[in-house]
């Protein structure tokens, strides 16, 4: 757990440098948050609190919270979001190990809903060239409204600079590494990385959607292939079950993104996947690897 | 010379080198007390306390069909019995301080002879498996193997006891396997080592024995890991290595074999001695039944709070009681301190299915006995772990899983003769019931020969009929005679 932590360094570095230092401050409120509701809720059990809070799960639940929330959103959205990840994601299924959803999508999800509007507002990337500009559409706002724009006949404002690419190049550096070291299974990544390219590569051939590698390098899809998607507790065991689930949960993405009603579909795309599991791994798992 | 690829597991962790040298080996005297352990219920003493036994006598005979018996090594005097832990062990004093030599008569080549001797020698596996020799050699015969393995690859890292041995006695080993090959029907000898430069390997390679060479790792040694490498068949799960023409024995296992084929009785075996803090390790050559308190006591201090294990780190098999002996399956004694460890929930990364030499998904069967259904673990193949630990080793939470796999597969043998037992008893009480179903139609049959109506209906007709006749009487005799034979009344 603790080098998952080190791995997200690189993409705390690239987000700050993208949005201002106020990054940390909600990725530290979200490690706060869920520590915070770990130990509670690990006091009220039998296990022993520094044994069993040391695993570092919860504070990896927390970081990732932190870096999927705006940084222009107040530091209590990410604080109960992480919270609420740890408690309902986590602790309601039977603690660590037994959880079937991603703890952390559920607590993004958990405030997504709840608090639309915190969520709804990326700051303007620092070198944007808009002066007066506090946000700005992101590309996928952007990607989602032109549609609307076009039809309404008014003109959108692209961003000169795109810094997503460079923030999901950083979640890469880190998720390779993580790889590398075992301890990330690569064929959750490369499932979630193959189902989105695949899926937007026919949906982009149908003339339906945008290209897969806009898809790629845009949103949460490679912080999700090497930090969300991978985390072994909610994914089903075996190989090609890992594979299949992975590859629905990109694929899930996409679909979402185009024809669904948020910008960015990973979290949902995530917990449908998640809820899936068990059928995948009776079906896909065998008995052996 | 064959070489062979390393089966999977951790890192590839080498065995030390075992360059042992004859000198090296400590040579431990034979001690006050010998002790022999005992299986209750498998095996019967034949000698009481009290009675003077010569070297070579039977003192213990097996009572199943799988059960060994034991000889006395050396002139004893029997002390008595006594319990060590849950274990009963026959106490001998040795009346002399030296190993006799041949006390027997060589069993000869009749293959049923030696195997016969074999078993009456309580020959078991030297490996640590402890599987008794005789079986394999029989089996290996009814399968019509073609092929002996002589397993020296001792893939435990740091024991080097079959090393020691192959050292120090080559030509015995030799010997042995020429035995078992015969009494098996075996035409190829194969000896798979780690170290296939050595002398030893040289010397046998000249006379006939094919060296293969196994690349050094863990695990390595099992029999089923080893038979793919001289066949071409792979096994299934569960398969033994004579299924495809092979049989695998250890090579102190050989060479005690080799020594009963010469009218000798098995007696020694070399154990490598580590321990934790100690200077370094320790080849001892001991006579079995040595208590392992005594090899301790001769060999180096044993610290206070520590637990003492039989075999190696990988693979430990606790020892409760250090006056324990030395027996067939003692390859190594490790000490080592006891430390508590902490077992964090499995967070199923998976890291354990790679390394699993049996081709076995841990963190699967894992799921199945935490949530206290063992027997969902038994199409996930928990029967055939082979207990390595190697997903002990890279587990980050920490868990035991080789040992709870070998309780789990314990309990699901045990649940199984229970089973077993009770469809016995189902099927007999069965039968019983369709016997007394069987004798009870019976005796209904019979039942309807005798009067419909009772005694009271056959007293009654013969009133009738002879106040019938004296009412003819009077009517005319003629008559009379013609009436009877078709009177009423007629039961029959």
């Amino acid at each position: 757990m603790v080098r998952v932590l080190l791995a997200l360094l690189p993409a705390l570095l690239a987000q700050s440098a993208a949005f201002g230092p106020w990054v940390a401050m909600q990725v530290l409120a979200g490690v706060m948050g869920a520590l915070i509701a770990e130990v509670v809720v690990l006091s009220l059990g039998q296990r022993s609190v520094p044994v069993a809070a040391g695993d570092g799960s919860a504070a990896v639940t927390g970081a990732l919270i932190g870096l999927c929330i705006t940084p222009l959103a107040p530091l209590w959205v990410s604080a109960a979001g992480a919270a609420a990840g740890v408690v309902i994601g986590k602790h309601a299924y039977g603690g660590l190990g037994r959880n079937p959803f991603n703890p952390a999508m559920v607590g993004y999800a958990l405030v997504l809903v709840s608090f639309p509007a915190h969520l709804g507002s990326w700051p303007a990337a620092v070198g944007m060239g808009e002066i007066d500009a506090i946000t700005a559409a992101t590309p996928l706002d952007v990607a989602r409204h032109a549609e609307l724009a076009r039809v309404l006949g008014i003109g959108v404002v692209v961003p000169d600079s795109d810094p997503w690419p460079w923030i999901g190049a950083a979640y890469a550096l880190g998720g390779a590494w993580l790889i590398a070291v075992r301890a990330a299974d690569g064929w959750l990544a490369g499932g979630l990385m193959l189902g989105v390219v695949i899926t937007a590569g026919v949906l982009h051939l149908l003339a339906a959607g945008h290209d897969p590698l806009f898809h790629l390098l845009h949103g949460a899809v490679l912080c999700g292939a090497f930090f969300i998607i991978t985390d072994p507790v909610s994914a089903p065991a075996g190989r090609r079950a890992r594979l299949i689930f992975a590859m629905t949960a990109g694929a899930l993405t996409v679909a979402i993104r185009e024809f669904g009603g948020y910008p960015d579909g990973l979290a949902f795309a995530v917990l449908l996947a998640n809820a899936m599991g068990p059928v995948l791994e009776r079906v896909f798992g065998g008995t052996a690897r | 010379m064959l070489r062979a690829m390393p089966g999977p597991g951790p890192a590839r962790r080498p065995t030390t080198d075992a360059a042992v040298v004859s000198q090296d080996i400590v040579r431990l005297p034979v001690p006050e007390q010998l002790l022999v352990p005992l299986l209750r219920g498998r095996q019967r003493v034949t000698v009481a306390a009290g009675d003077r036994v010569m070297a070579g006598e039977i003192i213990v005979a097996p009572v199943d069909d799988h059960a060994v018996g034991a000889l006395a090594p050396l002139d004893v005097v029997v002390s008595g019995e006594r319990t060590i832990g849950t274990a009963t062990a026959l106490v001998l004093a040795p009346l002399a301080g030296a190993l006799p030599g041949p006390v027997l008569p060589p069993p000869g080549d009749d293959p049923a002879a030696l195997i016969r001797r074999v078993r009456a020698a309580g020959v078991r596996g030297y490996g640590g498996g402890g599987f008794p020799t005789f079986l394999k050699l029989r089996e290996g015969r009814e399968r019509a193997i073609r092929c002996l393995v002589i397993n020296a690859v001792e893939c435990e890292p740091e024991l080097a006891s079959d090393a020691a041995l192959l050292a120090d006695d080559a030509v015995g080993v030799l010997a042995g396997a020429r035995a078992a090959a015969r009494a098996a029907g075996a035409t190829r000898i194969v000896l798979a080592t780690a170290h296939p430069d050595t002398a030893s390997a040289t010397m046998l390679s000249g006379q006939g024995v094919e060296v293969l060479g196994i690349e050094a790792g863990y695990p390595g040694g099992d029999e089923r890991m080893l038979a793919p490498h001289v066949t071409e068949r792979r096994l299934a799960t569960g398969e033994r290595p004579t299924a495809a023409g092979v049989l695998v024995l250890n090579v102190a296992t050989v060479h005690a074999v080799g020594l009963v084929a010469a009218g000798l009785v098995p007696c020694r075996r070399f154990v490598t001695v580590l321990a934790d803090g100690a200077t370094s390790r320790c080849v001892v050559d001991v006579v079995m039944g040595t208590p392992v308190s005594e090899v301790l006591r001769l060999v180096g201090p044993a610290p206070h709070d520590s637990m003492t294990s039989e075999g190696g780190r990988m693979m430990p098999r606790r020892i409760e009681d250090p006056s324990w002996p030395v027996s067939p399956t003692t390859t190594g004694i490790v000490v080592s301190p006891s430390i508590p460890t902490a077992e964090q929930p499995c967070i199923r990364c998976g890291l354990c299915v790679p390394v699993c030499p049996v081709d076995l998904a841990p963190d699967r069967i894992w799921r199945a006995l935490e949530s206290a259904a063992t027997e969902d673990a038994r199409p996930l193949g928990v029967e055939a772990c082979t207990g390595c630990r190697c997903c002990d080793v890279v587990c980050p939470s920490g868990i035991a899983l080789g040992a709870a796999f070998r309780r789990a597969a314990a309990d699901l043998r045990e649940s199984d003769s229970m089973a077993a037992a009770a469809e016995r008893a189902r099927v007999r009480f069965e039968r019983h019931e369709a016997r007394a179903q069987a004798r009870a139609e019976r005796a209904r049959e019979r039942r309807p020969r005798r009067s419909t109506g009772g005694s009271r209906g056959a007293v009654e007709a013969i009133v009738a009929r002879a106040r019938k006749r004296r009412s003819r009487s009077d009517a005319g005799r003629a008559d009379l005679v013609r009436h009877d034979r078709s009177g009423p009344g007629d039961d029959e």
